[in-house]
């Protein structure tokens, strides 16, 4: 237990104390002395002093974080208003010289996005975000103008949730960008995005979305509660706070769902789920996050639903094979070979006849293998990749066979496995299949089928005692009313699917009315009938 | 959850201890370690009169020279049973060179007192552990269930055996069952596959008994009389046909492959076969599609126990002659058929019945068990003594046949 907590929980050595507040200078000079000596050797912070006034009586600066700002902004809506514009225009000299802060606030600048901070540490933060600062002599408060404006790669088709049909567009390192998609798919007021910071160095804009009259509020209470918790020094990724907030970190199952897709985030809220989405990644998180929902598809709600279905149960089987099939070669050919039909029986034998191993070791042999090749596939470049994929294909596929370390049968069983666990159609899911594939060879070949068994029973035990959020991982199979089956191994057809789950959303239940068969003359179908 | 995962390690630890250690079950072993045994042959060991005679001399020549003759395999009580297996050379299978022998299949045969005595004699030469789990058939030499006291041993090994199939095909071999086994068959190498593909493949001829170890013994255990389908060795092949008659735990004769389909049609097992009938000399063949039989028993006038069976029937006519015109299109022609064939029917049943009433006296059908069910009132009658009554009943047969088709031509 000691050993426990010294491993997983390790003494919080506080590198970062709280910043003092420090309100802002009257004096120019002062406010500018301060940035420089806080952003001392950041040379990618620019400076700019400039005069305004007709007699350019009145001192202003800007700073901005090169790269970070736009720079037509600053131009034209900052330096050129506040520049040219102002010396054309002829208020009352009274007026000008007394309010010049609230009239460059309100009048003088013309960017659409502008705030006014008191604290400088607060300042600096925006000025680090990519908000420009606009420091005025003589007065206390600082201007932020919102000119975040840096080169992003823009909205593209997601990498890793591919459709053949239904819309391309993907999450992209932008907050706002990723913001935006939502609010594009969702054009109603009851769509929260509640923003806040995390990371004390990071300083990353997290968002929390919803939908106001749909989400499961215990869920969401639980979502901030543990957000809050969070004290850590930077965010690179939504992995980070993945890994945060889940409920069981000893589990090899995902509690919590990722994608690129705004579409998958958009039907996710409608289902009252909540987004967590996270500046610089384009993987949102989804909370809660059950078995049943990591098994489906985005494209899964496209298609109609003969299709949708038996593609289901498809990854449902591939599941199974990607996690049972390597296990079950190994405690029939070691224990119970009189389970498989003789002819079979005898091939097995025969093509194992000359293998110097026993299954197991032909077994994990080749799993390590492909293992193996999976990870060199991925962390290569594509044209590497490639002949990685052409010699380890080589390899298992034809050389071990001829020089009789393993049998042909191992080879379509490695084979199936690893195509098996492509088909399950998140990443994420299919890693504790891969894994606990191990555990579960270990069992075969120890107790054979009756340790397959176990193996099952043991996973089934810990799946029915993993929650996400409060909610039962296997959810739509336990504890909930029998219409959340509809959307479960199978998708029923979309005009039977008329309320939203119980196990997620907080009321507001019903999502879809068929209003074709609601009360006769109403109905299209109906009024078919009389025209005939 | 941290707080309880060091106890709930220890109980999942202990879980799997306990099911290795409790369980007992630890046979791993290679599937290609194992020697699928696909068919087994047990034979009564007996002695042929020249190896006796040569045996004898040999004695008798030590005896001279002033040993003690030894004890000559003959003399033994171990001696009691052959024990023949042949088990394929899986290598072939492979196709890989290199240290596989050529042969298709190893046969391997020793004496002992009881099969599993013989099975760990043959391991201790073989390179491979026997493994039953995919035996096909059990051959059984005529000599062994001649012999009621060796023959219920060696049913017994069997019964007990977790690792034998019940749906083994139980055959008893007209010879020696060494010998079936060891033939050289043209058409399927191994003598297991051969006779289970005879079995898949020719159930529908209905000519000999469609019956497994399970059923044999289930039979045997109930009254101790069963049909098992019989083995006959050719030079190269082999054939089931017909079938043995066990009663009392002991081979008492053979049913031949008509009498077989008549005692199958009886006890509502045909699902097919021809029966050639001649009518004006020009034999004609019908085909079975589908039969049945329906039984009803009452007592005569003077008391006795009367069973009427309705054999039924339909199928078609295959063949006939050629050019003829009308005549099969004819109903009364037909109907003269039909007629043929329900009296040759009736005649077969007649005669298998009349030899198993009256020379065997084993109601193989389990009649009495029909009776128990269905007429418990006659059974508490008959039941206790029905072996002596069951030769005593009056079996009244009547058939109806019907011809359903006369095949394409016009």
């Amino acid at each position: 237990m000691d050993l426990l907590n010294k491993l997983f929980k390790p003494k919080k050595k506080d590198d970062t104390k709280e910043m003092p507040r420090e309100k802002g200078f009257a004096d120019l000079r002062k406010n500018l002395q301060f940035f420089k000596e806080r952003l001392k050797d950041c040379d990618d912070v620019v400076y700019r002093e400039f005069s305004v006034g007709s007699k350019s009586q009145y001192g202003f600066a800007i700073i901005y974080v090169d790269g970070m700002v736009d720079k037509f902004l600053i131009n034209e809506e900052i330096l050129k208003s506040l520049m040219l514009e102002v010396t054309r225009s002829r208020p009352s000299p009274g007026l000008f010289s007394d309010n010049i802060y609230s009239l460059t606030l309100k009048g003088a600048v013309t960017s659409g996005e502008v705030k006014e901070e008191e604290y400088l540490d607060k300042a600096m933060t925006s000025l680090l975000s990519g908000d420009t600062l606009l420091l005025v002599d003589g007065y206390r408060k600082v201007i932020v103008i919102g000119s975040k404006g840096w080169t992003n790669r823009g909205v593209q088709e997601p990498q890793t949730e591919s459709v053949v049909r239904g819309p391309r567009e993907g999450f992209s390192e932008t907050l706002r960008i990723n913001t935006s998609l939502l609010r594009r798919r969702l054009k109603d007021p009851n769509l929260k995005i509640k923003q806040l910071q995390m990371g004390k160095q990071s300083k990353t804009d997290i968002a929390v979305a919803y939908m106001d009259n749909i989400v499961n509020r215990g869920v969401l209470e639980e979502v901030n509660r543990r957000l809050e918790a969070i004290d850590i020094d930077g965010v690179m990724d939504s992995g980070y706070i993945e890994q945060m907030i889940e409920d069981n970190w000893f589990s090899p199952f995902p509690q919590v769902q990722n994608t690129e897709r705004p579409d998958k985030v958009a039907a996710a809220l409608l289902e009252g789920r909540v987004a967590i989405i996270c500046d610089n990644t384009p993987f949102v998180l989804l909370v809660p996050a059950t078995l049943n929902i990591l098994f489906q598809a985005s494209e899964d709600y496209y298609e109609r639903w003969f299709v949708a279905s038996a593609i289901r149960l498809l990854r449902y089987v591939s599941a199974s094979v990607s996690y049972l099939f390597p296990a079950v070669y190994i405690a029939i050919t070691s224990y119970h070979p009189g389970l498989i039909p003789t002819d079979l029986a005898l091939y097995i034998a025969g093509t194992r006849s000359t293998v110097p191993f026993p299954a197991f070791i032909e077994a994990l042999l080749m799993e390590a293998t492909l293992e193996l090749l999976r990870e060199a596939g991925i962390r290569l470049p594509g044209p590497i990749g490639q002949t990685i994929g052409i010699v380890g294909g080589l390899v298992i596929g034809t050389a071990a066979v001829d020089a009789g370390l393993v049998s042909p049968i191992m080879v379509i069983i490695v084979s199936l496995t690893a195509i098996a666990s492509f088909t399950i159609s998140s990443y994420n899911i299919a890693i504790p299949f891969r894994l606990l594939r191990f555990m579960l060879m270990l069992l075969a070949l120890i107790l054979g089928l009756y340790g397959i068994m176990i193996g099952i029973l043991i996973t089934l035990v810990h799946l029915c005692s993993l929650k996400s959020f409060g909610v039962p991982y296997l959810s739509p199979l336990v504890g909930t009313p029998y219409y959340e089956l509809k959307d479960s191994f199978i998708k029923a057809p979309r005009i039977s699917m008329q309320k939203r789950p119980e196990s997620l959303s907080g009321g507001n239940d019903v999502r879809l009315r068929d209003k074709r068969r609601e009360g006769p003359g109403k109905g299209g179908k109906s009024e078919n009938g009389k025209k005939r | 959850m941290l707080k309880n995962l060091p106890r709930r390690m220890t109980s999942l630890v202990l879980v799997i201890a306990l099911a290795a250690g409790i369980s007992g079950c630890w046979d791993k072993v290679e599937i290609d370690d194992r020697a699928f045994v696909l068919a087994l042959a047990i034979d009564k060991f007996e002695y042929s009169e020249e190896e006796k005679a040569r045996v004898e001399e040999q004695g008798a020549e030590e005896e001279q020279q002033g040993m003690t003759p030894k004890e000559y395999p003959a003399d033994s009580r171990r001696n009691r049973i052959v024990v023949s297996i042949v088990y394929p050379n899986v290598g072939l299978l492979g196709g890989k060179g290199g240290l596989i022998p050529e042969d298709m299949k190893f046969p391997m045969s020793t004496v002992g007192p009881d099969i599993y005595e013989c099975l760990s004699q043959l391991a201790i030469s073989m390179s491979k552990d026997i493994f039953l789990g995919h035996l096909k058939a059990v051959l059984v030499g005529e000599g062994l269930a001649a012999d009621r006291q060796l023959f219920m041993e060696v049913l017994d090994d069997m019964d007990r055996n977790s690792e034998i199939s019940r749906n083994v095909y139980f055959i008893v071999v007209e010879g020696k069952a060494q010998q079936a086994l060891f033939i050289e068959p043209l058409v399927e190498p191994i003598i297991g596959t051969y006779i289970e593909k005879i079995f898949e493949t020719s159930a529908r001829s209905s000519r000999f008994h469609q019956k497994k170890l399970g059923d044999v013994l289930r039979s045997l255990d109930i009254h101790g009389d069963a049909l098992a389908p019989r083995l006959v060795m050719r030079e190269r092949e082999l054939a089931v046909a017909g079938s043995c008659v066990i009663k009392d735990y002991r081979h008492a004769g053979w049913l031949g492959e008509i009498e077989t389909r008549a005692v199958q049609w009886i006890d509502n097992m045909v699902r097919g076969g021809i029966i050639t009938v001649y009518v004006d000399d020009i034999p004609v063949p019908y085909e079975i599609t589908e039969a049945g039989r329906e039984i009803k028993i009452q007592h005569d006038a003077g008391g006795n126990l009367r069973m009427h069976i309705l054999l039924k029937g339909e199928g078609n006519i295959v063949g006939y002659k050629f050019a003829e015109k009308q005549e099969l299109m004819d109903d009364k022609f037909i109907k003269s058929i039909e007629k043929a064939i329900e009296e040759e029917v009736v005649a077969e049943c007649t005669g298998v019945m009349d030899k198993l009433q009256h020379q065997f006296g084993v109601d193989i059908w389990g009649f009495s068990e029909y009776l128990r069910k269905y007429h418990p009132e006659i059974y508490d009658e008959v039941g206790k003594d029905w072996e002596e009554i069951f030769p005593e009943v009056k079996m009244l047969f009547s058939s109806d046949i019907k011809i359903r088709r006369i095949g394409i031509t016009k």
